[in-house]
C-alpha cells in the first residue's frame, strides 16, 4: 500500500533521520532501505529524497562527505549530534501524537 | 526522458549555479544505481534508463525544492563575503608580514665593523635629556647607509637604551629615511637610512632640532 503524499511529507524528515541514526548512507541506499523497512509503504519518488537530505544538511542535522563506495564516489550522509537530539524529540512527539490518535480512533471499540 | 534530459531539467531550477555540478553528480549517481539494479533484473539498457528516470519523479518539482535549499541570495551573499574576506585579508597579511620583517630587521644587530666604507662625522647633539655623539657614516657590503652614534643620559651613567627614538633621519622634504638598530657589540646605536636627495641628511631630534649633515663633505675622507 502506498500512502497519501501528505502523510509522507510531514514525517519524511524523521524517517530519514531514523535510518541515518543506524549508520551513514548514500541517497540510493537510503531510499531502498526506507522502502524495505516500510514494506513498500513509503515508495516515494526517489528524486524527492535529495531536497530532504539537503535541507537536513543545511540545518546541520546531518553532515555529508564524498566517499568511495564500491569503486564510485558517493555523497554519504551521517547524522550529527544535533540530528540525534532532533530525532529523539520528534520520536517522542510522534509517539504522543499517534497514541492520542489511536485512543480517539479506538474509543468505544472493545 | 533520458537520464541526461532529467538532469538538465533539474539543473535549470538551481539559480545558485555553483551548486549545480554537485547536485547533478549526486543525482547522476542515483540514476546510475537505479539503472544498474534494473539491468540486473533483466531490463534492456533503454528500458532501465526510462524506468529509472520515471522513479525519480518530476525533475521540475525536485529542482524547485533543491533550489530552496541552495538559496541563490544566501549562496551569492556567502560567496561575496568570502571574496570580501580574502580581499581584506591580503593587505592585512602583507602589512603584518611587513611589520614582522621590519621588526626583525630592526632588532637584528648589524656588525658595523664589517662596513666597507667608514667616514667619521664627529658631531655632538645636545638634547635636553641626552648627549648624543654621532660617530661615523658607514656603508655596508650591500650598499646600505648607516649612521652610528653613542648616547648617554645626562642624569645617570647608564647608557641610553637604543629603543628610545632620540632622533631620526629625514631628507630635505621631511620624509622619514630609515630605521634604528644597535650594533652587535651593543656599544653603539645606528640609524639605517636611504640616500637622501642631494646628499643632505637631516636629523630631527626628539626635542625638535633639525641638524644638517652634508654627506658630500663627510664622505670624502675615510677614517683610518
Amino acid at each position: 500500500m502506498a500512502v497519501d503524499k501528505g502523510y509522507m511529507s510531514g514525517s519524511s524528515t524523521m524517517l530519514v533521520l531514523a535510518i541515518l541514526a543506524e549508520k551513514p548512507y548514500y541517497g540510493y541506499e537510503l531510499i531502498k532501505t526506507l522502502k524495505q523497512r516500510s514494506n513498500d509503504t513509503f515508495d516515494m519518488k526517489e528524486g524527492t529524497l535529495y531536497p530532504i537530505l539537503h535541507k537536513l544538511e543545511n540545518d546541520a542535522l546531518v553532515a555529508s562527505s564524498n566517499q568511495e563506495v564500491s569503486g564510485r564516489v558517493r555523497k554519504v550522509y551521517a547524522i550529527t549530534e544535533k540530528g540525534s537530539r532532533a530525532l529523539a524529540k520528534e520520536k517522542q512527539e510522534w509517539n504522543e501524537f499517534s497514541m492520542a490518535v489511536n485512543q480517539v480512533l479506538t474509543f468505544g471499540v472493545v | 526522458m533520458t537520464g541526461k534530459e532529467y538532469l538538465q531539467r533539474v539543473r535549470k531550477h538551481i539559480y545558485y549555479i555553483f551548486d549545480r555540478d554537485g547536485i547533478e553528480r549526486e543525482l547522476a549517481e542515483h540514476l546510475q544505481d537505479g539503472m544498474d539494479a534494473l539491468r540486473n533484473e533483466g531490463y534492456s539498457k533503454e528500458e532501465a534508463e526510462t524506468l529509472a528516470v520515471e522513479r525519480m519523479g518530476s525533475p521540475d518539482e525536485v529542482g524547485r525544492q533543491l533550489n530552496k535549499e541552495h538559496h541563490p541570495v544566501l549562496g551569492y551573499a556567502w560567496l561575496a563575503s568570502v571574496v570580501l574576506l580574502v580581499l581584506l585579508a591580503v593587505p592585512l597579511m602583507l602589512s603584518v608580514g611587513n611589520m614582522i620583517y621590519m621588526g626583525i630587521k630592526t632588532i637584528t644587530p648589524i656588525n658595523i665593523e664589517n662596513s666597507v666604507e667608514i667616514y667619521p662625522v664627529n658631531m655632538v647633539l645636545e638634547l635636553p635629556t641626552h648627549k648624543v655623539r654621532l660617530d661615523n657614516i658607514c656603508v655596508s657590503e650591500e650598499g646600505e647607509y648607516y649612521l652610528t652614534y653613542r648616547a648617554r643620559t645626562k642624569y645617570s651613567y647608564s647608557r641610553a637604551g637604543w629603543s628610545t627614538e632620540l632622533f631620526y633621519p629625514q631628507d630635505s622634504s621631511g620624509k622619514y629615511l630609515g630605521q634604528s638598530g644597535f650594533s652587535s657589540s651593543g656599544r653603539y646605536g645606528y640609524k639605517e637610512f636611504a640616500w637622501p636627495e642631494g646628499g643632505i641628511l637631516y636629523l630631527r631630534t626628539k626635542d625638535g632640532q633639525l641638524i644638517e649633515i652634508d654627506l658630500n663633505e663627510v664622505m670624502v675622507n675615510e677614517a683610518g
